[in-house]
C-alpha cells in the first residue's frame, strides 16, 4: 500500500552519514514521519526511502544531530511528470500517438470472409459493404444484425451466417448450402438416356409419360417436371408467381441393346530374315553430301533400317548406314475357329466398354460371317441389358437436356 | 500506589478480556518464519548493524539477531524488520 501511495506522491532514496545514525533515525520516526528499506551500508552510513513532502523535514533532523543527508534518487509520479514537462515535444508526441491509436482503433479496417466454398468472397464483402460492413467505416455504426440479414436475404446460397467484430477487425463467418441442395432445387424432366423398352416406370415427384412396353428413344422425356395444367399444385404455382416446374424424379427401367463389331483375317502374313544384307551409307556436311555404295537392294523383299552417327564436336557433320536385311514373306492360313475365337473376343471387348453400371445383361447374341473374298472373320456381338434408363435433364439447359 | 493501580488494572483488563497490548501499549512482536519480524509499540531503534538490532520497548530492550538485516520500515507504532532473523530476545 505504501509502495503505491509514495510511487504517486513521490519519494526519495537518502543518504544518512553520521555517528550517531539510529538518534537521526528516531527524531525523525517521533515527528511521524516514515522510514522504509532502511539498510546499514557501512558503520557510519546509512539508505533509506522516504516521502518526498518529508525530506526538508528530515535533513534538518539530521542537521541537528550532525547526520548530513543527502538525496541519492528520485523516484515516483511526481519526477517523472517533472522530467517529461522539460521535454514537452516528447510528452506531446506521446499523448498524440495514444489519441490517435485509440481514434485508428474506433473503425473497422479488415473485413475477412471465412468459410465459403463455392461463393466468390468479393460477392459476400460486397453485400456486406452495401450494409455499411467495409473498411474504413466506425465500429459503432455497424449493426451486425442488419448485415446479417441483408447477405441472408440477398444471397440465398447461405445456410448461415454471422458477423463478428473483434478489434478492427469484422469476421464475416458462413456456411453455404451444399450443391445437392441447391441443385436439387432446379426443375427438369427425366429423359432417356438412349433408345430402349421400358420396362417398370415410377415417378417420385412429376408426371409418368411413358408406359411399359413402350418403345423410347434417347432424349425423349420419360417423367415430366411440368406441372398438369388444372392441378392444384400448377395454381399454387401459379399464384406464387412461379413457373408451374418441379424438378422430376423418379425411377424408369428398361432394355436397350449394345452392339460389338469387329473382324479377324483369315491368312497372316509371315516374315522372316534370311541373314543376307546390303548397305550403303552417306556422309554429310552442310548440304554437301556423299554416297557410298548402291541405295538399291538386290533383294525381292527387304526391311531397312538406318542408324545416324554424328560428332558433338561438328555439328554439321554425320555419317548414315541404311541397311537392307532380305527377308522372305509367305502367307498362312489361320485356323477357322482361332480366327472366329479372335473376333468374338475382340467384338465383346468392345460391347463391354460402353456397358452402364448397374446394367444387367438379359441375353447375349453372337453372330459370325466369314468373308473368304476379303479373307477375314466378322464377329458381331449384341447385348440385351436391363438399366436405368432415366436422367435428368434440367428444363432450359439447351439441346443436350432435351435431345441427348 | 501506581503498582496497586496497575495491578487492579491488569486484572480489569483480564476480567474484561481486553487487548493488553492496547491498553497497557506492550509491545507485540509477530514472527514470520526467519525471514521477518513485525514489532508494534517500539519506543525507538538503540542499535541498527546487519546483524543485530536492539529495539527499546516498555518492557525493556528487544534484541534481534541474525544475518542481513534491514529495517523494512519504521514508523512511530510499528517497527518491520527484514533478514534472516536467528534469535530474538527480550532484555530487562
Amino acid at each position: 500500500m505504501r509502495a503505491l501511495s509514495s510511487l504517486f506522491r513521490g519519494y526519495v532514496i537518502i543518504r544518512a552519514k553520521g555517528g550517531r545514525l539510529e538518534a537521526f533515525v528516531n527524531r525523525v520516526v517521533a515527528q511521524g514521519i516514515a522510514l522504509w528499506r532502511l539498510e546499514r551500508v557501512a558503520p557510519h552510513l546509512l539508505v533509506a526511502r522516504v516521502a518526498a513532502s518529508d525530506f526538508p523535514r528530515v535533513a534538518r533532523a539530521g542537521r541537528r544531530l550532525g547526520v548530513h543527508v543527502v538525496i541519492l534518487h528520485k523516484a515516483g509520479l511526481p519526477f517523472l511528470l517533472l522530467r517529461a514537462g522539460r521535454r514537452p515535444a516528447f510528452v506531446a508526441g506521446g499523448a498524440l500517438l495514444a489519441a490517435l491509436l485509440y481514434v485508428l482503433g474506433q473503425f473497422v479496417w479488415f473485413v475477412r470472409v471465412e468459410g465459403v466454398q463455392a461463393l466468390p468472397p468479393h460477392r459476400l464483402l460486397a453485400v456486406a459493404a452495401e450494409a455499411g460492413l467495409r473498411p474504413g467505416v466506425l465500429r459503432d455504426l455497424v449493426r451486425r444484425d442488419v448485415v446479417e440479414r441483408r447477405l441472408y436475404l440477398e444471397i440465398p446460397q447461405l445456410a448461415w451466417t454471422a458477423v463478428e467484430i473483434r478489434g478492427t477487425v469484422a469476421t464475416v463467418r458462413v456456411v453455404e448450402r451444399t450443391e445437392l441442395e441447391a441443385g436439387q432445387r432446379q426443375p427438369g424432366h427425366i429423359v432417356a438416356v438412349r433408345d430402349g423398352v421400358v420396362e417398370q416406370a415410377a415417378a417420385l415427384r412429376g408426371e409418368v409419360l411413358v408406359t411399359p412396353g413402350e418403345t423410347v428413344r434417347a432424349g425423349q422425356p420419360l417423367i415430366s417436371g411440368m406441372l398438369p395444367p388444372g392441378s392444384a399444385e400448377y395454381q399454387e404455382h401459379i399464384a406464387r408467381g412461379q413457373l408451374p416446374y418441379v424438378r422430376a424424379a423418379g425411377v424408369v427401367r428398361g432394355r436397350t441393346w449394345y452392339r460389338g463389331l469387329a473382324e479377324a483375317p483369315l491368312v497372316r502374313v509371315v516374315e522372316e530374315d534370311t541373314g543376307r544384307r546390303h548397305r550403303y551409307g552417306i556422309l554429310r556436311l552442310g548440304r554437301w553430301q556423299l554416297r557410298l555404295g548402291r541405295t538399291a537392294a538386290p533383294f525381292a523383299a527387304a526391311r531397312w533400317e538406318e542408324h545416324t552417327r554424328s560428332l558433338a564436336a561438328l555439328p554439321g557433320l554425320s555419317w548414315t548406314w541404311h541397311v537392307a536385311y532380305e527377308v522372305r514373306r509367305w502367307e498362312e492360313p489361320v485356323g477357322a475357329a482361332q480366327a472366329r475365337a479372335e473376333a468374338v473376343a475382340q467384338a465383346r471387348a468392345q460391347v463391354a466398354a460402353q456397358l452402364p453400371a448397374g446394367g444387367e445383361i438379359l441375353d447375349e447374341q453372337v453372330t459370325v460371317t466369314e468373308d473368304r473374298s476379303a479373307g477375314v472373320v466378322r464377329a458381331m456381338v449384341t447385348l440385351e441389358v436391363l438399366q436405368d434408363l432415366g436422367r435428368f435433364a434440367p428444363i432450359g439447359a439447351g439441346p443436350d437436356g432435351q435431345d441427348g | 500506589m501506581g503498582r496497586q493501580r496497575g495491578s487492579v488494572a491488569e486484572r480489569l483488563v483480564r476480567a474484561l478480556e481486553l487487548p493488553q497490548d492496547i491498553v497497557f501499549n506492550l509491545p507485540k512482536t509477530t514472527l514470520i518464519g526467519d525471514v521477518q519480524m513485525l514489532v508494534e509499540n517500539h519506543q525507538g531503534l538503540l542499535k541498527y548493524t546487519p546483524r543485530e538490532i536492539r529495539i527499546r520497548t516498555t518492557q525493556g530492550e528487544l534484541v534481534v539477531t541474525g544475518s542481513r538485516l534491514a529495517i523494512g520500515s519504521i514508523l512511530p507504532q510499528e517497527l518491520v524488520v527484514d533478514g534472516r532473523i536467528l534469535q530474538v530476545q527480550l532484555h530487562r
